[in-house]
């Protein structure tokens, strides 16, 4: 168990000794200071939810760019064999690596926390709701960050790490904005299989334990493949 | 310390190492010579656990690779090929992700730890400096530092010289040797004297196959010709009957270079006296004579031959 904490620890300070992280964190606040403000100083109107409704089609280009070197780097540097060589066990690695990038998104997100904020000076915000709407995002963050991770585990390529990780994102964005294009039951079946109406519920401040475990799962599934693929290697079966 | 028997490791189809058995001692230092792509950063790999062997069996310290790759992971020191590092780290970052990473123990031995390593490799001048600022004989210290930070009983060094100007490289070499006498080192390099100059004994990998396992001394010995050049200041009949004195294997005409004559005579004992006496006996007019030894270049050059056939 402490070797997620230590290869999560290394993987942030890694990220927060480069550039990569404070450029990101800028952008991100940038976009999401447009959304928040437009609406507020062009129609003269407090309301966070154009900026809620937008942050998760940022977070799916976002993400990818937090998530992409994790593992590509490593294989690309060699120093994937320091980590394989050290006493960890493979899902430390993995785990470690994801809640690295997870914090590191997390991150960001609390840093729009002070929108809520001045909202709150100026009027009076359903808290219930912002924090179901964090609190949705930060499901979404997580079920975003594994699959960056399964993506940057591909190849040594950060750049297909991240145009992967962001090819799935969009497609389980967009599953959820195009249902009226689909019949019954495929409209059904890309509802759920899309991130929008989980999204969606956890926004309004409904946690339905079916939204969460929907993020969970995803997030399982995609942290076990990269797991299962450093797993084969490690025993051989490919090199 | 190290037991391989039968270590066999495939890429797909393609055979990296097949059939390496050999026996490492406590504080023995082994150098592991072989061209490139002959299967030494394979076999050292599979040591220190990177990937497992495809037959065969390993076994560090007692304990088999596949039985318990994490205990012999605690035990091994290990330096990879090109000495990967995590250049956004600064060096003391590096050696405190190692240390947490192989859960060594509080703050204060740690830092005590770092102190030593530090001073060892002679680290205390980049000691705030990011990895990737550093240069490349720092860079192979950082390596090394990291490689013997748990004092490990068994240091795999993978090339440890490769890259570095002769003054590094010597450095390096230095390092090594100080760290000998305690530790089971072995040592892959592609560099021969380097051999002659850290290790008691040398393994000659080529094509995956081991073709030498001998001390360093027992090597040279059993190979041992001597290489003697004579230069005349005219030119002599044929090769200058040298084939008549004892224990000449061969003689070769070298050329004329101006109103030199260079002959070489390959022998199987030291043979100056002998050519002395024949030179005054016939009144030659010698202006050298130089004897070298077989280097272990060329044996190895012949070993690696023989390997091909």
């Amino acid at each position: 168990m402490s070797g997620i904490l230590t290869v999560a620890k290394k993987d942030m300070r890694e990220m927060l000794n480069s550039p990569i992280a404070y450029v990101l964190y800028v952008i991100f606040l940038l976009v999401t200071g447009y959304f928040f403000s437009q609406p507020l100083f062009v129609v003269g109107q407090a309301n966070l939810a154009p900026f809620m409704e937008m942050v998760p089609l940022i977070l799916v280009f976002l993400v990818p760019a937090i998530t992409m070197r994790s593992l590509a780097e490593e294989f690309k540097s060699g120093t994937f064999e320091i980590l394989a060589t050290l006493p960890f066990k493979t899902y430390e690695i993995v785990i470690g690596k994801f809640v690295a990038c997870l914090t590191l998104v997390a991150l960001a997100l609390a840093l729009t926390l002070i929108y809520p904020l001045v909202l709150g000076i100026l009027g009076k915000p359903d808290w219930g709701a912002v924090a179901g709407a964090y609190a949705g995002n930060l499901f979404l963050i997580a079920a975003l960050t594994a699959i960056g991770i399964f993506a940057s585990g591909l190849s040594k390529n950060q750049v297909i790490g991240y145009l992967i990780a962001w090819a799935m994102g969009f497609v389980l964005f967009m599953a959820g904005k195009v249902l009226v294009f689909f019949p019954y039951p495929v409209n059904d079946i890309l509802n759920f299989v899309g991130f929008d109406s989980h999204v969606e519920s956890i926004a309004r401040g409904v946690l339905d334990t079916r939204d969460l475990l929907y993020f969970v799962s995803v997030a399982a599934f995609f942290l076990s493949l990269p797991l299962i693929r450093l797993e084969k290697r490690r025993k051989g079966v490919y090199a | 310390m190290i037991e391989v028997t039968g270590l066999t490791k495939y890429y797909g189809d393609f055979c990296a190492v097949k059939d390496v058995s050999f026996s490492i001692g406590q504080g023995e230092i082994v150098g592991f010579l072989g061209p490139n792509g002959a299967g030494k950063t394979t076999t050292l790999r599979t040591l220190a656990g990177y990937m497992p062997q495809s037959s065969g069996t390993v076994k560090l310290l007692g304990k088999d690779n596949t039985q318990d790759p994490l205990g012999i992971k605690r035990q091994v020191g290990y330096l990879a090929e090109n000495n990967p590092l995590y250049e956004n780290m600064e060096v003391t970052e590096y050696l405190a992700f190692l240390w947490e990473a192989r859960a060594l123990g509080d703050a204060a031995t740690q830092a005590k730890r770092v102190k030593e390593m530090v001073f060892a490799c002679g680290l205390s001048g980049v000691i705030g400096k990011d990895i990737a600022e550093l240069s490349k004989g720092y860079r192979q210290r950082v390596g090394l530092a990291g490689a013997m930070l748990h004092n490990p009983a068994i240091l795999l060094l993978d090339e440890p010289t490769s890259g570095l100007d002769p003054i590094q490289a010597k450095e390096v070499r230095d390092l090594i040797k100080s760290i000998k006498k305690e530790k089971t080192i072995l040592l892959s390099t592609h560099i021969l004297s380097e051999v002659q100059m850290i290790c008691d004994r040398v393994m000659i990998i080529h094509r995956g196959r081991l073709v030498t396992d001998q001390r360093v001394a027992e090597l040279q010995s059993a190979n041992e010709e001597f290489i003697l050049t004579v230069t005349f200041s005219k030119s002599l009949n044929g090769d200058g009957d040298f084939q008549k004195l004892q224990g000449v294997t061969a003689v070769e005409v070298v050329g004329a270079a101006g109103s030199e004559h260079s002959y070489k005579i390959r022998a199987s004992r030291d043979l100056r006296r002998d050519i002395f006496e024949y030179v005054t006996s016939k009144r030659l007019p010698l202006l050298e004579l130089r004897m070298d030894r077989k280097s272990l270049e060329e044996i190895f050059h012949e070993l690696t031959k023989e390997g091909e056939k």
